[in-house]
């Protein structure tokens, strides 16, 4: 454990230094829009009644916006209410200077992100949105959410359904969450199609169905957790199946969670050809570890559903797995 | 009465309903030439939505051959059914707004959630009721299994940076499954606090969560995890942040010692330059389970670094992780200490204008094998873990294409194991016109393996090839009237030594759906869906189904 010692040591430093420093600052984001609020006085915000004018249909739309009940509080900073909240100080815009003020769709995926998180700091922070896989593929946050609007942006995306893996036979399925684009489904395969793909598999997690989605089992938000993981010793599984869970009093290496990859080491959590979402079909999958046991032992069906170890997930009872 | 005479009714309860609303819609398409032109088809006339929206719907299965198979995942709803019911209600100053969704009632599956948020956003409360009914992938008669839920959120903003939520859930799961296998009865309930926000600077929380399980078979204990922990990140300066968090949680179960889990994370983040970052991330985690009587992990560690460089349009990601366990082996004899050493490399970039690519490559190695204390003491853990995936896609105004190619290998070379899979995914939607798209991809896996004990060392009879090919095709044939159309087949190649069942199959898979929606925005469907399933060892669990439900949606 000398590299744990060494880490340890680099991230104490790290944090003395940090809890020390002179000039430590505030989580605060950079860019464009801090630097037109910084620099704004009371006089520029020009009011949503201003903006109404030109921009009367945003304007409207975004009344039925998930964001609408923030940005009208009126104890909030003038900086965070109405459109100005995002957008910027309208008189800068009137005048100008700053024609396009806070234009999302103009910003890099950076900029963007940063004039978002003013205003998110009880989701996560700037810094934490920066070490995530999303971020380093330099997505924006715009790029999955939709903010005037309250009616999923999946009406106008009617052509891409017809690519979703999403079962339209299906009634009992969760609506599409407020401030997304599309249903969780759609968006994220528009991406991730490998992944999508591989829920059209013969087994698979029951997502077509709508009985679980995404962000169930994934976190997109650092300090979001995900809503079906409950991330103890065995993390990710536990929430829906927490008969494999244990701890056993003989646990089952993979399965233990500990090692290797967890449950992953003999499931495929998207979908798979084989039955029970399982990595290989029937005894290659034991017979990939035990390969002693392969032709030798007992050369009859399943090595589970032979009847013989049917706690594989671990037991109770008997170190063999062959009762609960 | 009989299957069959059931089957019979129901078909000639569905072509009454066919008959009936196939007037129906022939009335709308001669009320339509009268009315003036609706607005092009990729732009929908849609009415401001201001009250609730109720759409009903009647469905039948039409199914011949298997239940069970059919209903494995959940299945399409059968009679009479809500498909959504929903309102959002608000005020002039948005200072409160309240919506419900019901999807499903008064069928069995169904799925409804209730929102209320009050005070100008500060105050939100949700709940959630879904219940799911599925079986067991069984050729005998199985009872139906259920799933049920209820969830409860409750988030108040103290400040407008910080908030404390509530989150409780209780799950019931009631399974049948196919012998030997025991059935299931067990309740989950989830407790969670959590208080994140500002704080000195940075960002940081509290919280607690409280997880139990209930076995009501009493075959495993009810189990107990209490889990308390603290977080907390800032920037040290504007290019430097760092955070840390910590987590401790204890585990109860029914007649055996308590377990604990202490974990600390830390992390930091370096912006070198705008083009340049670099990140670090380190874990540990200190298990006591002296519940376990076999081997078990009683520490582990996970460090690792990040290096992610731009370059123009490119972006190049390399990482490197560190995983450490010590492993107590299941005679207490001694301790081992597996080492995964794994590199990863991503670059990502425009190879031209709508054209990106993407290539990465993961390699983990394994040092300090372990000792199994079995009768074959050679380690079962990889030696070896190696993924290469090569993805490119290219969007243009009509048409947009995706293609990827996965490698993974793994290695056991104590035990002489190899397995190479080689996965392939080609894809793309074409707009014709306006009013006309389609979309296809074709998906198919192979697998090579190895290994000792098998007859020649081949492996490949456990290992089947699968494909998947998917159509889709959507038409607005009329400015108010657009056609849907999906396929999917699957199928496997598989030697299945034992026929066993699962192991060579084909389903075809065709759904049509027809919609006609009014310029008020109300939408009446059919959607007709002619499903199969064939299992070449095992026909008890074929079934064909024609699946057909139509809906109806006004917007009040």
């Amino acid at each position: 454990m000398r590299l744990e010692t060494v880490v340890l040591g680099v991230g104490l430093v790290s944090l003395v230094l940090g809890a020390t420093a002179q000039k430590a600052v505030p989580d605060q984001p950079k860019g464009i829009a801090a630097a037109l609020f910084a620099k704004a006085s009371e006089d520029d915000y020009v009011g949503a009644e201003t903006c109404a004018g030109c921009h009367a249909e945003h304007v409207a739309e975004f009344k039925n916006s998930g964001h609408a009940a923030y940005s009208n509080d009126p104890r909030a900073p003038l900086s965070k209410r109405g459109c100005e909240g995002c957008h910027g100080p309208g008189k800068f815009h009137l005048d100008e200077e700053h024609p396009e003020n806070v234009a999302f769709t103009k910003l890099s995926a950076k900029e963007s992100n940063a004039a978002c998180m003013r205003c998110h700091a009880e989701t996560m922070s700037q810094s934490q949105w920066h070490r995530t896989s999303h971020q380093q593929a330099n997505l924006a946050c715009v790029s999955c959410h939709q903010i005037h609007t309250n009616t999923p942006a999946d009406e106008k995306l009617a052509k891409a359904k017809i690519a979703s893996v999403s079962s339209p036979l299906v009634v009992a399925k969760p609506a599409t969450k407020k401030l997304l684009k599309a249903d969780e489904v759609t968006l994220c395969s528009s991406c991730h199609q490998a992944e999508s793909a591989q829920f059209r598999l013969n087994s698979h997690h029951p997502l077509p169905e709508g009985r679980v989605t995404c962000s169930d089992c994934h976190a997109t938000h650092p300090t979001n957790k995900a809503r079906k993981t409950v991330d103890i010793v065995k993390e990710k599984c536990a929430s829906c199946h927490a008969e494999h869970t244990g701890p056993f009093v003989f646990e089952h290496d993979p399965v233990a969670g500990l090692t290797g990859d967890g449950c992953a080491e003999c499931h495929r959590s998207h979908g798979s050809h084989n039955p029970k979402l399982l990595k290989s079909f029937s005894r290659g999958l034991c017979a990939s570890c035990h390969t002693e046991k392969t032709t030798t032992h007992y050369p009859g069906r399943t090595c589970w559903s032979a009847g013989c170890h049917v706690a594989l997930h671990g037991s109770n009872s008997d170190s063999r797995f062959l009762k609960p | 009465m009989t299957r069959i005479e059931r089957a019979t009714g129901m078909k000639q309860k569905s072509r009454a309903l066919v008959a009936l609303l196939s007037l129906g819609c022939l009335a709308s398409i001669a009320g339509a030439q009268n009315e003036p032109p609706a607005a092009a088809p990729d732009e929908p006339a849609v009415a401001e939505r201001k009250g609730p929206v109720l759409e009903v719907g009647w469905g039948d299965w039409n199914l011949r051959g298997s239940d069970t198979f059919f209903r494995r995942y959940g299945g399409p709803a059968r009679g009479f059914f809500i498909k959504d019911f929903s309102h959002l209600l608000t005020n002039d100053a948005a200072s409160y707004r309240a919506s419900w969704d019901v999807r499903g009632l008064p069928q069995d599956d169904h799925w409804m959630n209730g929102t209320v948020v009050l005070n100008y956003g500060r105050t939100v409360l949700q709940g959630w009721s879904t219940k799911s009914e599925f079986t067991d992938s069984s050729p005998f008669t199985m009872p139906v299994s259920e799933q049920k839920a209820v969830e409860v959120l409750a988030k108040q903003r103290l400040t407008h940076d910080a908030a404390v939520t509530l989150r409780y859930s209780m799950e019931q799961k009631d399974r049948y499954l196919e012998a030997p296998r025991p059935e299931r009865h067990q309740r989950t309930r989830y407790l969670d606090l959590n208080a994140q926000g500002a704080v000195a600077g940075g960002q940081g929380g509290v919280g607690y969560t409280d997880f139990r399980y209930w076995d009501r078979t009493d075959k495993r204990p009810d189990t107990q995890v209490q889990r308390w922990t603290a977080h907390y990140d800032r920037n040290l300066t504007p290019t430097i942040d760092a955070g840390g968090s910590y987590a401790h949680s204890r585990i109860t179960q029914t007649g055996s010692p308590n377990s604990t889990v202490e974990s600390y994370a830390l992390g930091a983040g370096w912006q070198m330059s705008d083009r340049t970052d670099l990140s670090f991330a380190f874990k540990h985690d200190k298990i006591e389970v002296p519940v376990v009587r076999n081997s078990y992990v009683r520490e582990r560690i996970t460090a690792g670094g990040r290096l992610v460089h731009r370059l123009g349009a490119w972006t190049a990601n390399v990482g490197y992780t560190h995983r450490e366990a010590e492993r107590v082996r299941a005679d207490r004899s001694f301790v081992d200490v597996p080492i995964w050493d794994k590199t990863d490399v991503r670059l990502t970039g425009k190879l031209g204008e709508g054209l990106r690519m993407t290539i990465r490559g993961t390699y983990e190695h394994l040092r300090g094998r372990p000792v199994m204390v079995m009768a074959d003491t050679r380690s079962t853990y990889w030696d070896d873990n190696r993924t290469f995936q090569a993805k490119v896609d290219k969007t243009a105004d009509r048409f947009g294409a995706y293609g990827s190619v996965t490698y993974r290998a793994q290695r056991n070379t104590l035990r002489d194991v190899n397995i190479k899979t080689t996965a392939f995914n080609l894809g793309g939607t074409f707009d014709a016109s306006s009013s006309l798209s389609f979309f296809g991809e074709v998906s198919s896996e192979k697998t090579d393996a190895t290994g000792e004990g098998v007859q020649n060392r081949n492996f490949d009879a456990f290992f089947p090839s699968s494909r998947v090919v998917a159509l889709g095709a959507s038409y607005g044939f009329k400015p108010e009237f657009s056609l849907t159309a999906t396929y999917t087949q699957i199928g496997t190649d598989n030697v299945n030594p034992m026929f066993e069942r699962g192991g060579n199959y084909k389903g075809r898979f065709l759904t049509l759906g027809l919609v006609h929606r009014t310029k008020q925005g109300n939408e009446f469907g059919v959607l007709f869906a002619p499903w199969h399933y064939e299992d070449k060892t095992d026909a008890s669990v074929n079934y064909a189904a024609s699946v057909i439900a139509l809906t109806g949606k006004v917007k009040f």
